[in-house]
């Protein structure tokens, strides 16, 4: 039986099952030490199993943030299609008589608005 | 608050709360090791040494001022493994113990199935001494005494699978060359001498 203190060898044991590199001398002593008594590498690779299981799920928050987030842009997707259909369709069901409105609105840089209120004063005069 | 965020400096100081916070965090991954080993050992899990092993594990990390807890390396290691380990070690010593000094909560447990047939011996009992190296002997104890896989021989002895593939096939030709079968019934060092002769 190996003469090495049991907790020495539990240590080096955790350390493999927790993926720490070990020294060739630790390396040495804890192959000697599952030949002693082979369960311990039952312990290393059951170890790997019961990480995995009990580690962290991803957060729910996290999640619910990017559904949200996936749930925003597929409405404003949608409203942005919905929207251009929309005036898509209205420009087609009065497209023609806008051609002959009467009525156009002709927006202008603000110097002309300026200078079309200066003209109204000078006619009120 | 997750178990890879443990403040070890808080621990180590001796501050209560972070005590408090890692065995609420560590607690699961102790119970499933314990459960594992219990299992392993064809005990409930519900046996009221269940408690006490996860109880003596923490026990055990926090002893000598956190010696063995120490020797984890948080930059290098996954904590989660390190502690499954140190819990079905803690949880085989305190079944171990309770078997010496039987209560009735053992008593209670159905029998221990044994893990290997009776009638078969173990590679160590049937290979000549010096035949193979410690290492090929490794190899072949794994693989036939203890069923375990070629990645899972090159995770517990941290080589590659293919390593572990060529030590296994030497030690195996290693064996039939000494007239040793290597198909789990293997007969005693003392037969095949016995044989030859």
């Amino acid at each position: 039986m190996s003469t090495i203190d049991p907790d020495t060898i539990l240590t080096l044991a955790a350390q493999r099952a927790a993926g720490m590199p070990l020294g060739q001398a630790d390396q040495a002593i804890l192959e000697r030490a599952i030949l002693d008594d082979p369960d311990l590498a039952l312990l290393i690779v059951d170890a790997g199993d019961i990480a995995a299981q009990t580690a962290p799920a991803p957060s729910p928050a996290r999640t619910g943030k990017a559904t949200l987030a996936a749930l925003i842009f597929g409405l404003l997707a949608c409203f942005g299609v919905g929207a251009t259909a929309g005036a898509q369709l209205a420009n087609g069901l009065v497209g023609p008589a806008s051609k002959s409105s009467l009525h156009q609105i002709d927006v202008r840089p603000i110097g002309d608005g300026l200078s079309l209120s200066f003209d109204a004063a000078r006619k009120r005069k | 608050m997750d178990l890879d965020q443990t403040d070890f400096s808080a621990l180590y100081a001796g501050d209560d709360r972070a005590w408090s916070r890692f065995i609420l965090m560590a607690r699961p991954v102790l119970e499933a090791a314990v459960h594992r080993t219990f299992t392993r050992q064809g005990l409930k899990p519900d046996a009221g040494l269940f408690q006490d092993a996860v109880a003596d594990t923490f026990e055990r990390l926090a002893a000598k001022d956190f010696a063995l807890l120490r020797r984890f390396d948080p930059q290098r290691g996954n904590l989660r493994a390190f502690l499954a380990v140190v819990a079905g070690s803690t949880a085989s010593n305190t079944l171990r113990a309770a078997r010496r000094h039987p209560s009735g909560e053992l008593e209670s447990a159905p029998e221990v199935p044994a893990t290997t047939p009776v009638h078969r011996s173990s590679i160590k009992d049937v290979v000549p001494e010096g035949l193979l190296t410690d290492r090929e002997a490794l190899v072949l104890v794994l693989a036939f005494d203890r069923d375990l896989d070629g990645p899972d021989i090159a995770k517990v002895l941290s080589i590659s699978d293919n390593t572990v593939r060529v030590l296994k096939a030497r030690a195996l030709k290693k064996l039939r060359d000494a007239g040793i079968q290597p198909d789990g019934t293997f007969e005693s060092a003392d037969e095949t001498a016995n044989k030859a002769a």
